[in-house]
């Protein structure tokens, strides 16, 4: 009936991975490349930051005769107020900013995705148990509650970073939920059950891709916020302790010469604005590379 | 009687295409139509035929930042429609054309009452109206759509889906339009409410005299209600003649034969329904010749590379290279 | 007669609503014999959809039974209840909601068996699924593409070969060709025919549409507002509707030719009630042009003629109760 019909070219099945096609389509976007690359700068200075500069010698010593030293080429970012290398104290900084901003979501979109995922999956009783308890500690302001928390435990790095993601957990719970609810009613899922998928494989397989877009997107924000809350509780001296050098300690150590050496603030200001920026960039980035549907 | 009666709408040679960025859709290719005063011109094709882009084209309502009108010309009445400034189109939506949208839920708004979202329609186009006139003019025309006026301070969902698309119906008609265009009104109701709705509007044109363009996938529908039938197909019209010419003989485009065997018949009982092998052409990529020929069990070599002209039959147009002879006749 | 496929008793299915119970399925019976089409017929909000699920478990009845060649599957453990899946499956209205768009079609075809674990060797599925895709029409060449690169009725097919994974005896089919073109729910059609045909399958076909379900169906059930209110063998159901409400259907589907043109249509009056907390009586009396005063006060039952045709009416009621 359709000898003539068929003048479609058969193209050879090539089968391409997954994660391919993922890299593919977040190639095609060149801002988000262009995060990446940014990213990838501030982990690898972080991650080699011995190589490049000297902690003891640079980031750590007073001294004070080099205090308020300008931007020169031995101290490419000047020195600040004890005389330490602003450089040196940058590239150690985005040890603490970024390993703290990471860990802190993984940990928070872990726990906030597992309690989300349940209450949206499941509904009623275990739905409202779940987020009334989410509920009350959204009411208490993010950073104030991980104040309140670092008061408790104690002051120390690591106990900031707890108190950080216990902080952020209950909003991951609530994007979470509100996306499982948005796919949970698709007929795709009822298919799954039909054919006896277990709750698990259902949420993993079917919900979190689907879902995935807004969570990543918030988990990107987040890091920036956590950053920024680093900074508030340093400020407060619970966070990181001094010396360590960390971008917002050092922001907020400098703010009183904002007028005379205006550098001191806005390097590591700048670091932070990069770090958000290239992350928010990445997020959008990968929100469109989930997704098989946006290929062209 | 096409010499007899008066010409209400002419479109002539129209091309509509939505261009993006990356491609372009290719939705209304070359097509001449004309519909008379009073008549009901039913509207047929699958998805993706163009049916509703042509609609919207005479609202003069595509999209603005990719539809467009490339070429061709549509008259309504004196008015050029093509060539008029949006505010004069405005002026004349409602007043000499409307339109009904598929889905009746969302054509509503939510947070006003029925009856002043019918007095909306005649404050903007009957300002000479005074209040009281327009309160007996909305009471008037919910009672034509067989709606009690007791209920026109009532919100959109107080009402079931065939009372809703009553008050669209109400809302299209309180200008009295000269030309109603009607998007699959039906289509989303059940059978049997389908069939109330069906009847109050043949009832409402016989009572006002309006002209219709249906615009439907249901043949059924159109046996019903329409007095000339256009049969559309990737943009094109493809067949056009009175119902009867449409439903009867075998002078017919070979989609339309087949639109009809792929229908379950419900008098008849078949042992397999004759489907139409392949799909719709890409619309960005129309095949060169005929658009049908890669579906047409009766593809010819010339049907591969030209298209084939109108051949007219006493008013019974069929595009199809197999009726070229006649068509010199 | 053998032990029909699948079959209810008294399946009743109420879901809880702010206003009271909704009686989405009130205390249906029905049975299908295997290798056959038994076609559910009604209008939104009439239960159908609800029934072909609480036969599938996907929703758990209120009360009643479900019996797969005679077992009761209500009350089947959860272990138990992955065997009976295997044995039956559902086939979506809506081609663009029932296919997870961030899977491949093989993906997607493959997924029942690694959930059922059928097959374990990757090669031996894929050859399955390749199979498969043959036979419910898609070219082998699609086998990584994504849905939304594919149109409704490619998609359509998807979620048949999905459906046909694990092999099943007894498919529910929820509307598959009411999202469809003409020209397309054709070729859905005969595809189904033939399936039915070459495995042997059973189907519940799940419609508004009466054309189509003449088409397919051996048996028909007319459901209106969770209760069955006449049921019988295709032809003798449209040769001779018993029940006003299935005449009133009938007369209602506009038929795509002249002859009925002219014809003036019985329109029935109103709209489908509410399902919640119903009036005691014949749920259709209010629209009812025959209705009579015993149709309000108690609910007529589903009695059998010889010929195996039922109907709920009180026009049939034996003794007859005349409308005088």
């Amino acid at each position: 009936m359709e000898h003539i019909a068929q003048t479609v070219v058969v193209p050879k099945i090539k089968k391409k991975s997954q994660l391919a096609s993922i890299l593919h389509r977040y190639r095609k976007n060149r801002l988000a490349v262009l995060g990446l690359l940014i990213f990838l700068v501030l982990v690898f200075m972080a991650v080699f930051a011995n190589f490049i500069a000297d902690y003891d010698g640079q980031a750590i010593t007073q001294n004070v005769r080099n205090r308020y030293m300008a931007p020169s080429a031995e101290h490419i970012f000047g020195t600040d107020a004890l005389g330490r290398d602003v450089f040196a104290r940058v590239v150690f900084g985005a040890r603490i900013s970024l390993s703290v901003g990471i860990v802190t979501i993984m940990f928070s979109l872990t726990v906030g995705s597992v309690i989300g995922a349940a209450a949206g999956y499941y509904g009623g009783k275990v739905d409202n148990t779940l987020m009334r308890i989410m509920d009350v500690f959204l009411a208490i302001p993010q950073t104030l509650m991980a104040i309140c928390i670092v008061a408790a435990l104690g002051t120390g790095t690591f106990k900031m970073l707890i108190a950080l993601s216990i902080a952020q957990v209950p909003q991951f719970a609530r994007i979470v939920r509100s996306a499982i609810l948005s796919v949970k009613g698709q007929e795709f899922i009822e298919a799954a059950k039909a054919y006896g998928s277990s709750d698990v494989r259902i949420i993993l397989r079917h919900i979190i891709p689907n879902a995935m877009g807004p969570i990543i997107v918030q988990a990107t924000l987040s890091v920036a916020t956590t950053i920024l809350n680093i900074t508030m509780l340093s400020f407060l001296g619970i966070g990181v302790q001094a010396p360590t050098p960390e971008w917002g300690s050092m922001m907020s150590e400098a703010k009183g010469q904002l007028r005379n050496f205006p550098y001191l603030v806005t390097i590591p200001g700048i670091f932070i604005a990069l770090t958000v920026l290239s992350l928010n960039l990445i997020g959008d980035g990968l929100r469109d590379a989930l997704d098989p549907r946006l290929k062209n | 009687m096409s010499s007899v009666t008066e010409r209400l709408l002419e479109i002539q040679n129209l091309d509509v295409i939505y261009k993006t960025d990356e491609e372009t859709v290719y939705a209304v290719n070359d097509l001449s139509l004309s519909v008379y005063k009073g008549e009901t011109l039913g509207l047929v094709g699958e998805t993706g035929a163009g049916k509703t882009t042509l609609a919207l084209s005479i609202m003069k309502l595509l999209p603005e930042r990719t539809g467009r009108i490339l070429k061709g010309a549509i008259h309504l009445q004196e008015f050029p429609v093509t060539a008029m400034s949006e505010a004069d189109m405005r002026a004349l939506r409602g007043e000499m054309v409307s339109m009904i949208f598929q889905d009746p839920m969302t054509s509503l708004n939510p947070i006003h009452p029925i009856g002043m979202q019918i007095a909306e329609m005649l404050l903007l186009h009957k300002k000479q109206l005074s209040k009281a006139q327009i309160e007996e003019r909305v009471d008037q025309i919910l009672t034509l759509v067989g709606i009690s006026p007791d209920r026109k301070g009532d919100f959109p969902h107080q009402f079931s889906g065939g009372m809703k698309q009553r008050v669209v119906i109400a809302i299209a008609l309180a200008c009295e339009p000269q030309l109603l265009l009607a998007d699959e009104p039906t289509t989303a109701l059940d059978v049997t409410i389908q069939a109330q709705v069906l009847q109050m509007m043949k009832r409402l044109k016989d009572d006002l005299g309006t002209s219709m363009i249906l615009i439907t996938h249901d043949l059924g529908v159109v046996a019903r209600t329409c007095d000339r039938v256009a049969i559309m197909y990737a943009g094109e019209i493809v067949e056009m003649g009175r119902v009867e010419d449409l439903f009867q003989g075998d002078y017919h485009h070979p989609y339309t034969t087949a639109l009809f065997g792929s229908i379950p018949n419900l008098t008849k009982k078949t042992k397999r329904l004759q489907a139409i092998e392949g799909l719709m052409p890409d619309p960005t990529n129309l095949p060169a010749g005929c658009k049908f020929h890669p579906r047409c069990p009766r593809c010819m070599e010339i049907c591969q590379k030209e298209a084939p002209g109108a051949a007219d039959r006493k008013g019974h147009q069929v595009r199809c290279h197999l009726y070229a002879e006649a068509a010199k006749d | 007669m053998d032990t029909p496929i699948i079959q209810t008793k008294e399946l009743v299915k109420y879901f809880k609503t702010p206003k009271g119970d909704l009686h989405a399925v009130d205390g249906v019976n029905l049975s299908i014999q295997r290798g056959q089409t038994l076609g559910v017929v009604g209008e939104s909000g009439c239960g159908k959809s609800t029934l072909g699920r609480t036969i599938l478990r996907l929703i758990e009845p209120t009360a009643g039974q479900v019996l797969l060649d005679g077992k009761d599957i209500v009350t089947c453990s959860r272990a138990e209840m992955q065997e009976v899946r295997k044995r039956m499956q559902i086939i979506f209205q809506d081609p663009y909601a029932s296919i997870n768009p961030r899977m491949t079609v093989s993906e997607i075809i493959a997924e029942p068996i690694q959930v059922c674990r059928t097959m374990t060797n990757k090669d031996e599925i894929n050859a399955y699924v390749v199979e498969l895709m043959r036979t419910v029409g898609l070219a082998e060449r699609l086998i990584n593409t994504y849905p939304h690169e594919l149109d409704g009725g490619r998609r359509q097919r998807i979620g048949v070969a999905r459906a046909l994974a694990l092999n099943p005896d007894f498919i529910v089919c929820d509307e598959p060709v009411s999202a469809l073109d003409v020209s397309i729910q054709a070729q859905i059609l005969n595809l189904m025919m033939d399936l039915q045909e070459s495995r042997g399958l059973t189907y519940m076909f799940i419609t508004h549409d009466l054309s189509v379900v003449k088409h397919i169906s051996d048996h028909i059930m007319v459901m209106y507002l969770g209760q069955c209110v006449e049921s019988a063998a295709t032809d003798e159901l449209f040769r001779n509707p018993k029940h006003p409400y299935t005449q009133a259907l009938l007369e209602a589907i506009p038929i795509p030719s002249l002859e009925y043109r002219d014809k003036e249509m019985q329109v029935i009056r109103g709209e489908v009630t509410s399902p919640v907390n119903p009036k005691p009586g014949c749920r259709f009396a209010a629209r009812c042009p025959k209705a009579m005063a015993q149709c309000r006060e108690s609910d007529p039952l589903l009695k059998e003629d010889a010929a195996g045709h039922s109907v709920a009416c009180y026009l049939y009621a034996d003794p007859p109760i005349c409308g005088s």
